[in-house]
Parts: structure tokens; sequence; C-alpha cells
């Protein structure tokens, strides 16, 4: 699930977010070729086929939630946003 | 007579001795003193000398045949042919062992031939045997003696260097089938076909085993090569690094059953391979799952679960501290999906044996260390995985094992090497403390249920739809897939 606008996505101190690659403290994966942000939700280790794609999008309006508290507070996106849980 | 002559008949009356295994009137011993063997009389104090005994006679180099061989060859030796044989020269020539008994000689080869009982020159390096026939009590014969097709006895001598060596005979499968054949009969699992995915510590420990119990068929698939830092868990060694591991396992496998049929295929387990893998898996009686990660795992589950075909998941915990095995029964018991949804602590709890299985967890601002659990703490599993899948290939012969169907019908078996901090078994009891309390070192058959829902093994379209109040019939069907 990627960003593809605004691109380059920016962090509260303006570099871009691709730049930290696979992050933990922003809840990303490795990002595109174009530099597109790449949200993650559950990585290839932790899925399984009966997380359905709802849970998907909901991760993702979830991780926009926590960027929007990011860009106001400059504390790690990790911080407003818990690992999604395996359990169906 | 002079003391030489006196000498030389005391050291003939000692190798008889030696060689008959009885008590003579003379001895050999070795002279310190003079740094040479001497022949003494019985009972004679010998204090600057070592005796030579008839287990020392067992010392001497030793040349072994293959009688298999030498049965097909034996219409031509028998004409008086010399058939051409190499043999592998190990330990300062200490043993010359036929080529053709494994796959994997020595890397000093030496030429040899056999021939029926004729005069020859064995002055050069060349390893000749000859074979004569056999005047012994029919009773009395050994690894020494081979026996022909028409069932005479020989016995076969070798000269190298104008000096003789001793021959022994092998009698691969039919020795074998004799040493399996208190528990399996010798053929019983010779139809059978195991796949095995991954031959890490794991899958490879399980391949071995199989063909020590007999199992005639193997496909292997792992697109890894060995890597030194491999060797201190896996079967291969120092001095097979840098092969692909299906290669090794072949040669392993081989090494233990020669008459196995094994066939390799250094691939990934990933969805792109699936034509192939459904090929694979329906050939087999059953499936070794040994790989490490939960994206092949899921994908062979599935293919298993269509193809009803049993399959078999095992691997450690984080540096070992334990390990589980899974069976699926297609549609009897849990499959893994169902297990994932169960258990997923459990299900995620895997060994970081290599830089790959850490990449797959690791950020860049979180590293995940590579930590590897010794092979003593693997092997339980890799035992437990064998025994698993020796038991469903015995499934439908009646075994002295078949007692054991009773002993093992939980679909997950849990075994803990130590209550690692952090985990639900950091506070079970010591071992020496508990009797009828979980405890490591122990294996624990788990029984739990299929999930209903479950997109592989379940009717996940309606169980999802009637979560949504939705009749599935009144759903549009889903594309087929490519």
């Amino acid at each position: 699930m990627y960003v593809n606008y605004p691109n380059p996505l920016k962090m509260a101190n303006g570099a871009p977010i691709s730049s930290l690659g696979v992050s933990h403290k922003m809840h990303t994966l490795a990002p595109d070729a174009n530099g597109m942000v790449q949200i993650c939700h559950w990585r290839d280790a932790r899925w399984h086929s009966a997380i359905v794609l709802q849970k998907v999008f909901l991760k993702g309006l979830l991780w926009i939630e926590a960027y929007e508290q990011h860009l106001a507070t400059g504390r790690d996106l990790a911080e407003f946003v818990h690992t999604m849980a395996e359990t169906v | 007579m002079s003391a030489d002559i006196v000498q030389q008949q005391m050291i003939q009356e000692a190798m008889k001795a030696i060689a008959e295994r009885k008590p003579g009137r003379s001895k050999l011993v070795y002279d310190k003193t003079r740094r040479t063997i001497v022949a003494v009389a019985v009972g004679v104090d010998t204090p600057r000398a070592l005796n030579i005994t008839a287990d020392d006679a067992d010392m001497f180099a030793i040349v072994t045949l293959s009688s298999h061989w030498l049965r097909k060859q034996w219409p031509e030796i028998e004409k008086g042919a010399i058939v051409s044989v190499r043999f592998s020269r190990w330990d300062d020539g200490d043993a010359f062992t036929q080529c053709d008994l494994g796959p994997q000689p020595s890397s000093s080869i030496v030429e040899g031939a056999v021939q029926l009982g004729k005069e020859l020159d064995s002055s050069d390096d060349k390893l000749t045997l000859i074979v004569a026939l056999n005047a012994s009590d029919a009773s009395k014969r050994g690894v020494a003696t081979f026996v022909a097709p028409n069932g005479s006895a020989y016995q076969a001598m070798g000269w190298r260097a104008n000096e003789s060596i001793d021959v022994v005979f092998a009698d691969v499968q039919p020795e074998l089938g004799k040493r399996r054949s208190g528990i399996l009969e010798t053929t019983i699992l010779s139809d059978k076909s195991v796949l095995i995915i991954g031959l890490g510590t794991g899958g490879a420990h399980a391949a071995v085993e199989l063909a020590k119990c007999g199992v005639g068929h193997f496909a292997l698939v792992d697109r890894d090569r060995l890597s030194v830092g491999n060797v201190v868990r896996h079967p291969g060694g120092i001095s097979q690094v840098g092969r692909f591991k299906v290669n090794v396992l072949r040669d392993l496998i081989h090494d233990k059953n020669p008459d196995a049929e094994v066939l390799i295929y250094p691939i990934e387990l990933t969805y792109a391979d699936q034509k192939i893998l459904r090929e694979l898996i329906a050939k087999a009686d059953v499936v070794v799952c040994g790989t490490d990660n939960r994206p092949s795992k899921l994908l062979l589950n599935r293919l298993c679960v269509e193809a009803n075909v049993i399959a078999l998941y095992g691997g450690a915990f984080r540096r070992a501290y334990g390990g589980q095995v899974l069976r699926v029964r297609p549609k009897q018991s849990p499959c893994h999906e169902c297990f994932v949804a169960a258990m997923p602590e459990e299900a995620s709890d895997v060994e970081i044996s290599s830089d790959s299985d850490a990449n797959d967890i690791a950020y860049s601002d979180q590293p995940v260390a590579v930590e590897p659990g010794l092979s003593l703490d693997v092997l339980p599993i890799a035992n437990m995985l064998t025994k698993l899948a020796l038991l469903e290939l015995l499934a439908d012969k009646p075994t002295s094992l078949s007692l054991l169907k009773r002993d093992y019908d939980a679909p997950w078996y849990l075994w803990l090497n130590r209550p690692e901090p952090g985990t639900n078994y950091a506070s079970w009891p010591p071992l020496s403390e508990s009797c009828d309390e979980m405890t490591i070192n122990r294996w624990y058959g788990i029984y739990f249920d299929r999930d209903p829902a479950c997109p592989v093994c379940g009717d996940f379209i309606s169980s999802i739809a009637a979560s949504y109040g939705l009749d599935p019939n009144s759903l549009p069907s889903l594309p087929e897939e490519e």
C-alpha cells in the first residue's frame, strides 16, 4: 500500500519519509523505485490469508491519522499507532 | 638348526595361531630394543617387548568389494575376463573401498581389477583381486565369502605391490535391511515417496533419517547453497561448502540408502513455482516442510490441502529455546492457516538463523540479530518431524510402530529446550521438581480445532458473508484463478 501523492512525502523535519527505508518509527516498508512511501501493515512474515483487505485499508486510514499527529507534534508516528495484531 | 631358521619357524607358528585365533607355542612381540618384530616362546618374559595379538591382526589393511556389483560382473569373470574396478584409498592405504559402493569417494583413487584364480603380476600400484573357490564349511561363511549366482562360495585376496590384502564383501541392501528388520520389514518403505521442502538443519536431518529407515523415493526442494556457517548444525560438512543443499543431501541419502531415487529441485518455494510444486506434491505420500518463513509454509499448506496430501511443518523457536511440529491431515485436522489464526504468537516465533530471516522482520531503525540455536536443540524437533513422517508413511502397513497411533494423534507438538525468559514458558518448574506440570525436555501433543472460517480448509466466504448478514448464494462467483 503506497502513498502516491504527494511525492515526496515529508516528515515533520522536512526530510522525505522514503529516505528512512524500512522504518519502524514511521511504520513504513521499502519505498518503490520512484520514492513513493509504502505503508507497513502486515509484513510477509506476519501475513496470512484470513487478513482481509478491509483491515489493510483500515491500517492505511490509521497511518494517515497518525501521520497528521506526527506533523503536528514532531513525535514518531509509531507513538500514535500500534503494530497490527495478527489475530483475525 | 640356525637361529634364523628357528626364528622363522616360530614366526610361522605364531602367525598361524593368530590367524586361527588359537593359543600356540610361539607368540609375536615387538622388540623395542631391536625395533623389530620377533617370535618368542609362550611364557617367556619379554619386558622390553609388546605382544602382538589376534586383535592386532585386524589392524591390517582391508579391501571392501560390493557383492551386488560382483554378481553383475560374474558371467564375464567366470569366463576368465579381467574386470576393471576402482577403489577409494583411505587412511594411508589402511582401507580400499570400491568406489561403486557410495556416492562420495576418497580423493585418492586406486585402479584395480578382479579376476578368477590366475597368476598375476602385482608389482605395480594396481590393486588386483584374485577370486578363488572357497572350500570351507558353508556355515562359516561370513563377510569374507562371496556367493556367486550359481550358489558356489568364493573367497578373494587382494594384491598390491607384491603385498597381500584381505578382502571382504559388502552386500549392501540385505545388510541395511537386516539392521532395520526388528522394527521395519526390509522393503516396507521402498515404494514410499517423501517430498522435503527446505533443507536446513531440520529438513536435512529428516531426509537422512528417512533414508536410514529405507524410504525409497525422495524429492528435495531448496534453493540455497551450503555455507561455512551452516556446518555447525547441518549434516553436510566443510568439504561440501558451496554446493547446493539439494546436491549435498542427495549424496548423503545415497550414502545411507544407495538404491533410493532422489530427485532434486534447486528452486525456491514461491507462488511462481506452484505448478511444479503441485506436480511434486501429487506424487508424494508425505510432504515435510523445513522452511522457516511463513509465506512458504502457507503456500505449501494451501497446495497440500488442495491435493489432499499430508504435510508436516517443523520449526525451531528463536535461538531454538524450543520448537514445534504441526501435522496437517487435510480436512481432518487443523491446517497451517487454522494454526496461525488460533495461535499467532506460536506461529510467529521462529528461529532467526540467517541474514535473510532477519531482513524479513527487521526495520532500518530496529535491527534483528541473527541468533541461531544449537544443533543439539534443533535435533529433537527434527527427530519428531521424522517420526511423524514415518508414522504417516506406515499408516496403511502393520508394523510394531502401529502401536504409536494412539500416542501421536494430536495435530500440534511442542518441545522446550529451556524456559526462555519473556515467553509464556518462563515460569515452567524445574525438570527435577515436576511430576505432572509441563517442563522442558518433553514432547506435548496439543489439540485445537479447525477454523470453520479458514480460507484454506474451511468455508471462508460463507463465514465472511454471515458476518455481514449476507446470503453467500447471492454473491457473484469469484473469478477463476490464473
